[in-house]
């Protein structure tokens, strides 16, 4: 039974309680890695996919290390290349292997064989101590013949009947040279210890689950090469098993403990690895890993390796992506099998605990904001209410850059030296323009001295009335001071007070405190120092939100009297502020940032496509938008109407344009609809036309378009070297839109996401690039229906809207609630937020969606009222 | 002077001459080049000037690469041909390749690398706003070592202000897409983008040209007066708050000292620096707010380059005529989709045609530019002798991204620093970087490495 062949490799899988087997070395290269195509196959997540590889070329035999992050270790070292030698150590990850070349060392009968006999070969762990003695069972591994089409034909040797918990191994025979014929590999596996215990073990938790999941897994794979098809499934069985070993480890050493305890006994850290092997892991294999593992990784995440403990501990970006797509019930796809609550529980506690490190009692973390300057909407508007002249100087600015969707993003508005110069330049301007304005002036400039004596009163009166607007705070003695010696510079040059004013307003306009918003903490270095804001900041975090300005007098009074943090008085002062004609800074910041009407601005529909559309279609289409909002914020309606509405906002121009009769001349007013086309923003003149391309409409950005901005899914970047659509026969007419993009779904690297965008976006076809109403797409009549992956059908885009009301209410408030909470918060929402943005949306939704319930909940979150110290990086 | 916030110039002096770890290729560089004394800096009467031209979206290279190395033919590929007259004032450089521009495991979003990686050489860190950072750009390094002789340290030119919507490209902030000029590793230098606000910057009416000492005393206290603010602010703020205010800090800086040379400029010669005889006549063409026309625009901004360049307002500049991944339509020129989408041809003709009509469009306003400094004298020579511009893209094939075998493209002498006429195909992978320390050297700013250069680029001379 023994025809082992040397020189071989004897190794154990760290997950398996199967005993130690052997890799007969192919004469040339071998990999040795993860990939079921790999000579040597080890079905561990600290390998890496393709490990090292060897090379043996008559009696010498060499390994190199093939992966770039993951070492391949011999006799402890970490190597590159190196010569292999008899009885040498190798360790890959977490699988530590020993080289044999010559039969008389190795141990007789069966080199893999017990513990008793190759104490060498085997990895160090504790192995089950009742299973001394097993079975040996040895499989011949046939031959087979190169297939033409596809190299990788893995030969599976599954043995699962025969034990309770079940291995694989997956042996490959090597290509080339192709093994001799008597090329045999004995694989010596355990008795069962207690095989019906275990099962009934495992069952427990996973008879729900586990059969489900092969079930929906099967109809995809079928899909696949036969080939591959075998393999999945194996591997979906093999994927479950961890879990089970794990716990039958437990079990056979003789504890019948849950795993606290065990994790209790194993010490802090390595309690959490085993944690991880035992419980992240299995989950991982279940649920995720098809595509986001060997095969595919798909938005470029692999969750199937993980070669070093620690750093995996680290990677805080991959698992707060993990628990968030967990939580948001993103992942998996909702046509995949699903993790029931307290899976999904267990491993969002792992990543908060483990990775995060949080504790029970840890208060909410309110996150940090980087000082913001003032954007270039927030300046106008300052200047606007601070000076009374609505000069809109920032027109002349170099432009925001945007961050998150919004252009308020701290950590993205940077001062170019060119932007300095223009604040330098138009402090100047400013002051001048109100000097020419004799009521404006006025205002500022209210206490002529009538004597020398009187200069320093009245300088101190009318700049702290200043000062105290323009940095929304009181001024500061040393700030007067030093203020003051522009005066007396400007009385010494040329005795002239009224000069030494404007200089030292010019100078406050080009300050710090003016230009940035800032926010003042005790220990800005300390993460775990939290604190409310002050008054003062909290009233211009209130004013800049809703209105994009600077807080008016009533403001500033409450914050010097410290009432504003009181939760009435807050609540009062935000609905008076949404109800103030300032609140327009809203919608022109949010809104059109939001919906588009910014991106409006610039987008170029070519004219030989679209030839009514010009100028004031545009104008009429972003009023169109505004309006809508300004509506749904003033009359505080439901948030709901976002998606659909039985009226809108239109004037002839965009009546006609839409189709609609009975509008007439320039204004603006609302009109009622119920033709089932218009109504909700998805169908206004101003989405359509930023998801088109000049030329065509695009379904692809309109599905993005709505799984970014409405449903909060962004789908990922598409894969390099994807296709694009056959545009040529889609312009010549041969193939519609639709088939199109059928075609390009073949294509399964597409499909995933394509599937739900496309059909999205199919659905809104009726619109042609500027939104116009049209019933063919060259000669072909248009069909607007479609399934969405969840299954639920519809004919029209009114009947989408309505599954998009009624199934996806909850998504929608959640990603406007993130988005409001971005533009509130100036920076972008991380996973620590994620809990508050949820609770946000539930509490909107048991608040008839109202719109002033967004913003209250908001403004009255830790999130909003709270900061704490930066962490350092 | 704040000194934390810093290049970390003296980084790249040092050890100089300690040539002990150079890589292969520097080893190669005759010393005195590498060193910087080859050319030295250039003489104060012909100063030297170096622009950057930035086109989105690649090239159809196929019209570009002329057959064969070595002299340029007399029929220039298609692209190229309306520079015919200048062939001998061309340079045109093959092989060269970002490497920072690929992904590099950072997945999609080629265009937001491309820019950002181009003068820089270094990786963009993928972020859609938190922790932006890539590196110093070569135009900005230049400019801080040799920006305080003229009024202007560097200007940064353009024609589209940027996307006004999220991530511009698959998870990168816009930031990287708009700008290749970078004066810190995390701040991008905006870009005046309407003609009429650059001639106002560069030559302020006569009102605000005439200052008063007294007025120039105001303004500098004023300035004194927010620098103090701003540094006191500074020592109450964390890590990240700090950064920001020091860009305000720098900027004020610069400011200060740009006041400072004037003053000194006027007190020396007794006047001030008068504007070229053209910005009159420019001033009265210059539309109030910028054209419809993306061909004009650029033409005007580029009048106004020269100007500056005339006048050495500066000898630095970055020009992007238009952002990375515009999706601009040019139906002035029959082509009504967007750039960007036409830039995936799939090897479609009728897209390859598109994409070369919009890269023929954008030449031609190149073309007009090097006509006009070559036009423009300076002492014996034409202003186009002592320039050199670097025209290219970040991407070469914009179908597949490509970020090796670039299209760059030289247009003068350098103050006869670059033997010019040539066609130069460097190995595969030599990074575009080393032909900027070649550049930096030849203003004046040595430079023995920025992003990812191994050494100056061989046989520009």
């Amino acid at each position: 039974m023994s025809s082992t062949r040397y020189p071989c490799l004897v190794y154990k899988l760290p997950e398996d309680d199967s005993p130690s087997q052997v890799f007969s070395i192919p004469e040339g290269r071998s990999v040795l890695g993860r990939r079921n195509d790999s000579n040597l196959v080890l079905k561990d997540t600290s390998v890496s996919r393709v490990h090292s590889a060897l090379v043996l070329q008559g009696d010498r035999l060499w390994i190199r290390a093939e992966s770039s992050s993951n070492p391949t270790r011999v006799q402890g070292q970490p190597i590159q290349e190196t010569e292999l030698f008899h009885e040498d150590r190798i360790q890959l990850g977490r699988v530590k292997l020993q080289v044999f070349l010559y039969p008389e060392k190795t141990p007789k009968a069966s080199p893999a064989g017990s513990r008793k006999t190759s104490k060498k070969a085997k990895p160090k762990r504790k192995a089950p101590a009742t299973s001394s003695e097993k079975p040996k069972i040895s499989v011949t591994v046939p031959r087979y013949k190169k297939s033409s089409t596809s190299y990788l034909m893995p030969l599976v040797v599954v043995s699962s009947i025969l034990i309770g918990g079940g291995f694989l191994i997956f042996l490959n025979s090597q290509k080339e040279p192709s093994p001799p014929p008597d090329s045999k590999v004995i694989t010596t596996l355990p008795k069962p210890t207690s095989p019906s215990k275990k099962l009934n073990g495992s069952s427990k938790g996973d008879k729900k689950n586990s059969p489900t999941s092969l079930a929906k897994a099967e109809p995809q794979q079928e899909s696949k090469k036969d080939s591959l098809a075998t393999n999945s499934k194996l591997s979906a069985e093999s994927v479950a098993d961890p879990e089970l070993n794990s716990e039958v480890e437990i079990d056979q050493e003789g504890s019948k403990e849950g795993l606290p305890k065990v994790v209790e006994r194993l010490g802090a850290s390595s309690a959490s690895e085993a944690y991880f092997e035992g419980h992240v892991v299995p989950f991982l294999s279940r649920f995720c890993t098809k595509c986001h593992g060997e095969e595919e990784q798909e938005g470029d995440i692999a969750l199937d390796e993980f070669p070093d403990f620690k750093a995996t501990l680290e990677d805080r970006e991959l698992w707060e992506l993990v628990a968030t797509q967990l939580k948001k019930k993103k992942m998996p796809p909702e046509n995949s099998s699903q993790p029931s609550g307290k899976e999904v529980q267990a491993i969002v506690g792992w990543v908060d605990a483990a990775v995060l490190g949080k504790k029970a009692g840890d208060s909410l973390d309110p996150g940090r904001v980087t000082i913001r300057r003032l954007n270039n909407t927030e300046y106008n508007n300052t200047i606007r209410d601070l000076v009374g002249l609505d000069l809109k100087p920032a027109k002349d600015f170099p432009a925001d850059e945007i961050g998150y969707g919004f252009d308020n993003i701290g950590d993205i508005l940077s001062i170019p030296p060119l932007l300095m110069e223009k604040y330098i330049a138009t402090a100047e301007k400013i002051v001048e323009e109100v000097w020419k304005n004799k009521e404006a002036k006025d205002k500022i400039y209210f206490r002529q001295p009538k004597r020398k004596t009187d200069y320093r009163a009245a300088a101190r009166a009318m700049l702290s009335k200043f000062a105290r607007r323009a940095f929304r705070r009181p001024m500061t003695t040393s700030e007067y001071t030093n203020l003051y010696k522009l005066i007396t510079l400007a009385l010494k040059e040329e005795d002239d007070f009224e000069l030494g004013i404007k200089l030292a307003l010019q100078a406050i306009l080009s300050s710090p405190h003016f230009l940035f918003r800032v926010e003042i903490d005790s220990k800005p270095d300390d993460p775990t120092e939290i604190h409310a804001i002050s008054d003062y900041e909290l009233a211009s975090r209130l004013s800049y939100f809703l209105w994009s300005t600077m807080p008016d007098d009533e403001l500033l009074d409450l914050a010097k009297k410290r009432q504003l943090g009181r939760r009435s008085t807050l609540r009062k002062q935000a609905l008076r502020m949404l109800q103030d004609e300032k609140a327009q800074g809203m919608v022109e910041s949010f809104a059109s940032l939001w919906l588009g009407v910014r991106q409006l601005q610039n987008a170029s529909p070519d004219f030989d496509s679209y030839p009514n559309f010009n100028d004031d279609l545009r104008l009429a289409m972003e009023k169109e938008t505004q309006l809508f909002f300004t509506e749904i914020m003033k009359k505080d309606l439901s948030v709901l109407l976002f998606i659909n509405s039985d009226f809108t906002f239109l004037n002839e121009k965009l009546a006609n344009h839409y189709g609609i009769e009975g509008v007439t001349g320039d204004q603006f007013r609302k009109v009622q609809i119920d033709d089932g086309r218009r109504g909700g923003v998805l169908t206004q003149g101003t989405v359509l036309t930023i998801t088109s391309n000049p030329t065509r409409t695009s379904p692809v950005k309109r599905g993005k378009w709505i799984l970014e901005e409405i449903l909060g899914s962004p789908p990922p970047p598409p894969p390099p070297g994807a296709d694009s659509l056959d545009e040529e026969k889609v312009e010549s007419g041969e193939l519609t839109l639709r088939d199109s993009l059928k075609k390009h779904r073949e294509d399964p690297k597409c499909a995933t996401c394509h599937e739900k965008m496309d059909t999205l976006g199919l659905a809104f076809e009726n619109f042609d690039g500027v939104g116009g109403w049209r019933r063919f797409e060259g000669n072909s009549l248009i069909d607007a229906q479609g399934t969405l992956p969840d299954g639920r059908s519809f004919k029209s885009v009114a009947e989408l809207k309505d599954i998009l009301l009624k199934n996806y209410s909850h998504d929608f408030c959640r990603c406007l609630v993130e988005k409001m909470l971005t533009f509130a918060l100036g920076r972008g929402i991380e996973y620590s937020d994620m809990d508050e943005v949820e609770r946000i949306a539930r509490n909107l939704a048991r608040n008839d969606y109202k719109f002033s319930e967004l913003i209250l909940q908001i403004v009255q979150s830790d999130l909003f009222l709270k900061r704490r110290g930066e962490r350092r990086s | 002077m704040n000194s934390d916030n810093k290049l970390p110039r003296r980084t790249f002096l040092h050890g100089v001459g300690a040539s002990l770890a150079l890589p292969f290729l520097e080893a190669m560089i005759p010393h005195n080049e590498l060193m910087g004394r080859a050319f030295g800096a250039p003489k104060t009467k012909n100063p030297r000037r170096v622009a950057f031209f930035y086109v989105p979206n690649g090239i159809h290279m196929k019209a570009w690469e002329p057959e064969k190395v070595g002299n340029l033919p007399s029929r220039l590929p298609e692209l190229l041909r309306p520079l015919t007259k200048h062939r001998k004032d061309m340079l045109l450089l093959g092989g060269l390749t970002q490497d920072k521009a690929r992904a590099n495991g950072d997945g999609p979003g080629d265009h937001a690398r491309a820019a950002s990686a181009f003068l820089t050489g270094a990786q963009p860190y993928k972020t859609g706003g938190k922790d932006i950072r890539v590196g110093v750009s070569i135009d900005q390094y230049i400019a801080q070592k040799i920006g305080k002789k003229t009024p202007f340290a560097s200007l940064e030119l353009g024609t589209e202000n940027g996307r006004q919507s999220g991530s511009c490209d698959s998870g990168y902030s816009c930031a990287y897409s708009n700008n290749v000029s970078w004066k810190t590793e995390s701040l991008p230098m905006a870009k005046e983008t309407d003609p009429r606000q650059l001639f106002e910057r560069l030559f302020p009416s006569t009102q605000d040209g005439k200052k008063s000492e007294a007025e120039l005393k105001y303004r500098r206290k004023i300035l004194d007066l927010v620098l103090g603010d701003a540094k006191k602010l500074k020592g109450k703020l964390g890590a990240t708050d700090s950064r920001k205010v020091d860009e305000y800090l720098e900027a004020v800086f610069d400011i200060e000292d740009r006041i400072a040379r004037a003053e000194e400029e006027a007190r020396q010669s007794g006047r001030k620096r008068r504007p070229p005889p053209g910005a009159k006549k420019l001033a009265k063409e210059l539309p109030d707010s910028r054209p419809k026309e993306i061909g004009e625009r650029i033409r005007l901004m580029g009048d106004l380059l020269v100007l500056a360049f005339q006048a050495d307002l500066t000898r630095v500049a970055t020009f992007m005529f238009a952002n990375e991944g515009s999706n601009r339509s040019y139906r002035q020129i029959g082509v009504p989709d967007g750039h960007h989408d036409v830039s995936h041809h799939g090897k479609k003709q009728d897209k390859q045609e598109k994409i070369q009509k919009i890269n023929a469009y954008h030449m031609q306003q190149f073309v007009y530019i090097v006509n006009k400094l070559a036009s423009t004298r300076e002492g014996s020579r034409r202003l186009l002798d002592n320039s050199m511009l670097v025209y290219g893209s970040g991407i070469s094939d914009g179908n597949s991204h490509s970020h090796s075998g670039l299209p760059i493209l030289m247009v003068g002498k350098g103050g006869g620093t670059l033997k010019t006429g040539k066609y130069r195909k460097y190995p595969k992978n030599t990074p575009l970087n080393n032909l900027f320390l070649s550049l930096a050297d030849r203003m004046g700013a040595p430079c023995r490495e920025l992003g990812d250069s191994r050494g100056p680029l061989k046989d520009l001379y």
